[in-house]
């Protein structure tokens, strides 16, 4: 395939532990593999812009200097203005952009920051330091269009490459609208639902293998909440096993909380 | 004024900039910015259940959360006086080495070494150095392949938890994993011969190393003290209530001093600190560098990786020995909540890390404190960085450029946990 041809690819963070884009450079052969199939305009971790190198003040990364991209990954929280500036400057540029993670998707971990009295908590950790953007934690869809989602905390490597296959091939990528009740009984785990731990496999959406129930770790619903889940029933039963106090903490990790319509505290 | 600034860094964990403010030829200041956003990691444990610790502080960092991970599960067992058996513990040690060779051989073979070949796309680095870079793979994929049989999964690990593992590792898997160890400790040994032929600049200034200790060992897992050089250590209650955690406006990150002195940790501190106890193949790697030590050159650090990957794979061949007659079903010690507070130090891949944990007696967080080894050595980097850049004066933009960059990435700073 000629170069011009290639697709135009960026993958990127914004304030994020960057976990998502190691989950998928842990599996190297297969991410080489792609690289060769697409033109990997940005990826930080991996390349800088050297173009400027001659300069007092230059910007080391590619996006500025790329015009266009075709598609873009990002994963991270927008919570530095520039944070926001730069995913805005993306829109514009590239064709599709997928969120990758779940701080991109759902809010991710620091979601959790959102539940408590912000800056509150700013003055705690930061007494003697001011001027630091402490926003509200958003998904990426809060700010812009977003094209297609890759959730998971950290994402399936496995999920991202076919993600990718498809959008190579022009077409969309949707995650299957099943629990993960599905893949956990496929594997033949455990059920620690029926062991007393609250699990949220069932009302979460599947699509990582069941990775946690596999060492015995009950869902924490890091993916969200699949489409048309039955969130009543399961809810009423965690509140038995575990009380109030806990189930609400456990919905609060990944914020399927807020999906679900709880009032917070 | 003139003002260097090269922004959005590549081939760094997270998010810096590089900074320095010239007046009348004079370098006012030179520093490494952090542009992370504020995530509040230590705040947002606060009200929550104990075991929600390790979950949530691995995700302070997506290229060691098994530290991070083992840390708080280390901290909090000591908050309720819990030891855990030696079954628990070598895992843990395992897991902790596992942790220390994929972070080095990541940092070297796509963060810093193409600097030293002044490539700065990766993809062509791995072209060009094709044999070299498989080798080193094959002992990162080693590596992973044994986190994810005993953690669960790499990024972020699932079955460490505070009393010790929720699912038994599959020992059959531990043993046929184990004997691809020797094959890796031959790569690991051709690494480090590739490293030790670069010419690395001539650059030194007086550092205080600062590393964990553990009697007559390469420590990992410290026991009380803290080496300030190979002969000189102290309590860790000494260190903390030295230690200072500098705030500057608009910074997220809060650079440490011991002292109010700057200090460098990771591999070229433990190395200094600890080269006496470096196992055989490791030793004669150093020796063979015919270098004076300690070692001052933070270029050297990439040398000092290199030589630890091969110390712990050597290590972890003396842990993995007879892993088949591990006791499974002594996996979980019985965890018995209670009102307290304590810490733990361990080595990341970066150098010292602590946690720190106040825990009510329903087992709920009231307080916490993370100091992470870049936050620990961003201060001496900085000073590093401005007498560095005293020394560029003959030299091109682009070689200036290039070395400052070089040096940055050569002590591995892992912004994102600098930023938490």
């Amino acid at each position: 395939m000629s170069e011009k041809k290639k697709l135009f690819l960026g993958i990127m963070s914004l304030t994020s532990c960057e976990g998502c884009q190691f989950a998928i450079l842990d599996k190297f052969q297969e991410f080489l593999n792609v690289t060769r199939r697409v033109n990997l305009v940005e990826m930080r971790l991996l390349k800088e812009n050297n173009s400027n190198q001659n300069k007092d003040v230059f910007d080391a990364s590619n996006i500025s200097k790329t015009k266009k991209f075709d598609v873009v990954f990002i994963e991270g929280s927008p919570i530095t203005k520039e944070n926001i500036d730069d995913l805005k400057i993306l829109r514009r540029k590239a064709k599709k952009i997928v969120a990758l993670g779940a701080c991109a998707c759902l809010g991710g971990i620091y979601h959790l920051k959102n539940y408590y009295p912000r800056d509150y908590l700013l003055s705690q950790i930061y007494p003697l330091t001011s001027h630091i953007d402490n926003p509200l934690i958003l998904p990426l869809d809060k700010i812009i269009q977003i094209d297609a989602y890759l959730p998971g905390c950290p994402v399936n490597a496995a999920e991202f490459f076919l993600c990718l296959e498809q959008l190579i091939l022009g077409k969309d990528f949707v995650s299957k609208n099943i629990p993960v009740c599905d893949e956990c009984q496929k594997n033949g785990y455990e059920c620690v639902l029926q062991a007393g731990e609250p699990c949220l496999g069932p009302i979460t959406l599947g699509g990582c293998g069941a990775v946690c129930l596999k060492s015995k770790m009950f869902c924490m619903g890091c993916r969200g909440l699949r489409a048309n889940p039955e969130t009543a029933n399961l809810l009423k039963i965690l509140k038995k096993q575990v009380g109030a106090k806990r189930l609400e903490q456990i919905l609060e990790m990944f914020g399927l909380k807020d999906k679900i319509g709880i009032s917070p505290k | 004024m003139k003002t260097i600034h090269i922004k959005h860094l590549g081939k760094t964990e997270g998010h810096g900039s590089f900074l320095a403010k010239l007046y009348e030829g004079q370098i006012k200041e030179a520093k490494l910015e952090t542009l992370e956003g504020v995530r509040l990691m230590e705040g947002i444990l606060q009200e929550r259940l104990y075991s929600d610790a390790p979950i949530i502080t691995s995700r302070i960092c997506g290229i060691c959360p098994v530290v991070h991970n083992l840390t708080a599960i280390s901290a909090i067992e000591n908050v309720f006086n819990l030891k855990v058996n030696q079954n628990i513990s070598r895992l843990r040690q395992i897991m902790l080495l596992c942790q220390i060779i994929h972070s080095h051989v990541m940092h070297l073979t796509f963060l810093s070494l193409p600097d030293f070949f002044d490539i700065s796309d990766d993809l062509v680095f791995i072209k060009k150095f094709s044999v070299e870079v498989n080798k080193a793979l094959t002992v990162r994929e080693w590596a992973l392949q044994g986190l994810d049989l005993i953690a669960g999964r790499v990024v972020h690990p699932i079955n460490s938890e505070v009393g010790g593992f929720r699912a038994a590792p599959s020992l059959k898997k531990l043993f046929l994993w184990a004997q691809n160890l020797d094959n890796c400790l031959q790569q690991s040994l051709s690494l480090f011969s590739f490293i030790a032929k670069i010419k690395f600049y001539p650059f030194s200034r007086p550092t205080l190393y600062l590393s964990l200790e553990e009697k007559n060992k390469y420590a990992f897992y410290g026991k009380n003290k803290i080496k300030l050089s190979a002969n000189k250590q102290i309590a860790y209650e000494k260190f903390l209530n030295n230690i200072c955690e500098l705030q500057e406006n608009g910074a997220v990150v809060k650079k440490v001093r011991f002292l109010d002195q700057p200090f460098m940790v990771g591999a070229l501190a433990r190395l200094n600190n600890n080269g006496l106890f470096l196992h055989p193949l490791a030793k004669k790697s150093l020796m063979s560098l015919k270098l004076k030590r300690p070692l001052t050159n933070p270029f050297y650090n990439l040398l000092a990786q290199a030589i630890e990957v091969i110390h712990c794979l050597e290590e972890l061949k003396i842990l993995l020995k007879d892993i088949e007659k591990i006791k499974v079903n002594q996996l979980h010690e019985k965890v018995v909540v209670g009102a307290g507070m304590g810490g733990a130090f361990l080595e990341a891949p970066r150098g010292i890390l602590y946690h720190f944990y106040e825990i009510d007696k329903n087992g709920f967080v009231r307080k916490a404190n993370i100091i992470t080894p870049t936050a620990a050595f961003l201060d001496n980097l900085d000073y590093d960085l401005k007498a560095l850049l005293a020394q560029t004066d003959g030299k091109t933009k682009s070689k200036r450029n290039l070395l400052i960059k070089s040096l940055i990435r050569a002590y591995d700073p892992c912004i994102s946990c600098a930023t938490h």
